[in-house]
């Protein structure tokens, strides 16, 4: 620091030094550590025993003024002032030079940061945003090879390295050691108790990157060209590695967000799908009224309903519940129906316990294999008699309201398909006329629940479809679904909920409930 | 009694108590634990449900899923009556005390495989 002094105040210092001399003294000078480094007159001889005082630096001796040939208290104190004065230049000088260095290293870690910027901004998938890291940072440092690793998930273990120069392989284990630890691996080549290199490498600097608060990627640096990784490298590659966390944070964000909108694309799509499934009109009968319509929980879902005006005039009415939620019962729905509906082609004499035999049978080994069932309620409703046959496999809530009412609960007439490999469910006979309700829903209603956790149960459905008797079958369907979602207000659906609602009414379209 | 040999086998049974409610919330946790023990190679099921009090379709569900694998793997299962009348009107309403032989207490059920 006192040569440096020297350089840039040498003037000064002589004028000092010219002073002296003219003032009596024989020889003035800075000395360091034994060394003379300037004295006045030069590389004079001077046998005087000179006056010194120390020049200190942060409390540290850095050197001194000397003079000779002359003596006495004001003289040293004058060295004294002059000593300190040079101390407090040469701090002055120190800090200054501290601060553009530093300046320096911002700069450069900006331009750094610029160049890793631009070449990776616009990179949108993962791999894409790896590699360009790679190479962003194998610029910036003087290295064989720079990485970055990410292990996306468990097992899938993603690495970039640009240029490939070292076996991925042998990095696993210090990439393991780095992200294990949470702390940073820096290796020159001396020889550790705790750190063996793999062949090839002489000298490693891996930093853990944090994503989403956990060490689960780490950038490394290879073989530095000239010397070892020191401070500015690791402050450097410090800086890198707080970008490529924020990058592969967003990266990540926006393939998530690609694959939920992707997702929810088909789902839409499967929704779509599967509504087509449903009868997008009901048949016309001229002494049956009849609304439907279909919730799910999800997009899609394991309820399904069907409406077939038969060759005979009859009504053929299905109404069932795949168990389960989500696509996996849309699948067992969809196949399901299709069965169902080959079965109803094939049917001899609208025989509903032949369906039901047939359909169980075709539909048992598919849903076994994945532990599923299904109830339902079939019936086929004959204009001529006014009645109902019906099977009812399992299902819950079907409601009859007769004529004047009240309306009550239908028994199961067996258990549900797919239970066991023959179903035992018999048919039964329902009059069914002008007054009469027939509501089949899906346990979506009946198990809806409150806030409070309370289930809206059987007693309040049937007590809601015995008040709105009277009304138009597609009133009751809305005011049933107004009522369940007035009822659940703040608990999400948790069921898919479908109804199907059908009214006998009189020759002339009207109806009369008693 | 060189002529003589000793053979003696046993049954694994596994009895499956559930208690309170089986219902949407709790089904995914007994399903869990019916996947494993069914990987573990038990087939044979005893699932009481004396102290259920409350059980809604997704808890049928459950019980229905475990009945076919473990039919499918050559076992069975018997179930143990719900003591409350709530529990038991959902396997009556739907039929499933047609489908699931049922008994009085966990020991009849074991006796019965």
């Amino acid at each position: 620091m006192l040569n440096a002094i020297l350089d840039i105040y040498r003037p000064e210092i002589e004028a000092m030094a010219h002073a002296w001399l003219v003032s009596g003294a024989s020889r003035f000078g800075i000395r360091s550590r034994g060394r003379v480094l300037a004295d006045w007159p030069p590389k004079s001889l001077n046998l005087h025993t000179p006056l010194c005082a120390p020049i200190a630096l942060q409390g540290q001796t850095e050197g001194e003024l000397f003079v000779c040939g002359m003596s006495g208290t004001a003289v040293q104190a004058k060295l004294d002032a002059q000593a300190a004065f040079l101390g407090r230049l040469s701090l002055t000088e120190h800090e200054m030079e501290s601060v553009t260095a530093e300046l320096v290293d911002t700069q450069d870690q900006l331009l750094a940061l610029y160049n890793i910027v631009h070449s990776t901004h616009d990179q949108t998938t993962l791999v894409g945003l790896l590699t360009a890291l790679a190479q962003a940072t194998s610029q910036l440092f003087t290295v064989d090879t720079a990485f970055v690793w990410f292990e996306k998930s468990q097992g899938e273990r993603l690495i970039a390295q640009a240029p490939k120069a070292v076996d991925e392989n042998a990095l696993v284990p210090l990439i393991d050691q780095v992200l294990t630890h949470d702390r940073q691996l820096l290796s020159n080549g001396r020889p550790t108790t705790t750190l063996l290199l793999p062949y090839g490498i002489n000298s490693i600097l891996i930093l853990p990157l944090h994503i989403q608060n956990h060490p689960l990627a780490a950038i490394g640096i290879i073989n530095k060209k000239n010397g070892a990784f020191g401070s500015p490298a690791i402050k450097l590659l410090e800086t890198v590695a707080q970008y490529a966390e924020s990058q592969i944070e967003n990266t990540l964000l926006h393939e998530a967000q690609i694959a939920q909108t992707r997702s929810q694309t088909e789902m839409d799509m499967a929704r779509t799908v599967q509504m087509n499934l449903m009868p997008q009109k009901l048949p016309q009968l001229p002494c049956l009224e009849m609304a439907a319509a279909c919730r799910p929980a999800l997009s899609v879902g394991g309820d399904f309903y069907d409406c077939l005006k038969q060759p005979d005039d009859s009504l053929f009415i299905a109404l069932g519940d795949v168990s389960g939620k989500g696509m996996s019962a849309a699948l067992l729905m969809a196949m399901t129906r299709t069965t169902m509906r080959n079965a109803l082609r094939l049917l001899p004499n609208n025989s509903l316990q032949t369906f039901i035999d047939r359909t169980n049978e075709v539909l048992y080994d598919d849903f076994t294999d994945v532990g599923m069932f299904a109830t339902l309620f079939i019936a086929n409703w004959q204009p001529r008699e006014r009645r109902m046959t019906y099977v009812n496999a399992g299902h819950t809530p079907v409601i009859h309201r007769p004529a004047g009412g009240p309306a009550y609960l239908m028994e199961v007439t067996g258990a549900p398909l797919c239970v066991l490999p023959v179903n035992l469910a018999t048919t039964e006979e329902l009059a069914f006329g002008c007054g009469d309700v027939l509501v089949a829903a899906t346990d979506g209603f009946n198990e809806a629940r409150n806030e409070a956790g309370e289930m809206f149960d059987y007693a309040r459905l049937i007590a809601l479809i015995d008040s709105l008797a009277d009304r138009p079958a597609a009133e009751i369907v809305q005011a049933v679904f107004e009522t369940i979602t007035e009822f659940s207000q703040g608990h999400a659906q948790e069921d898919d909920q479908t109804i199907l609602v059908i009214k006998g009414m009189d020759n002339n379209g009207k109806f009369a409930s008693s | 009694m060189g002529n003589l040999q000793v053979v003696e086998q046993t049954k694994r049974i596994v009895v499956l108590t559930f208690s309170d409610r089986l219902d949407a919330f709790n089904a995914p946790n007994a399903r869990a634990e019916i996947d494993g023990l069914l990987a573990d190679g038990a087939v044979n099921f005893v699932v009481d449900l004396t102290e259920v009090s409350f059980m809604d379709s997704a808890g049928v569900a459950v019980m229905v899923n475990l009945l076919k694998r473990s039919r499918q793997a050559g076992g069975d299962v018997r179930l143990v009556r719900p003591s409350n009348e709530t529990a038991m009107r959902i396997l009556r309403l739907t039929r499933f005390d047609q489908v699931f032989a049922m008994f009085a207490t966990a020991g009849e059920a074991v006796n019965a495989f």
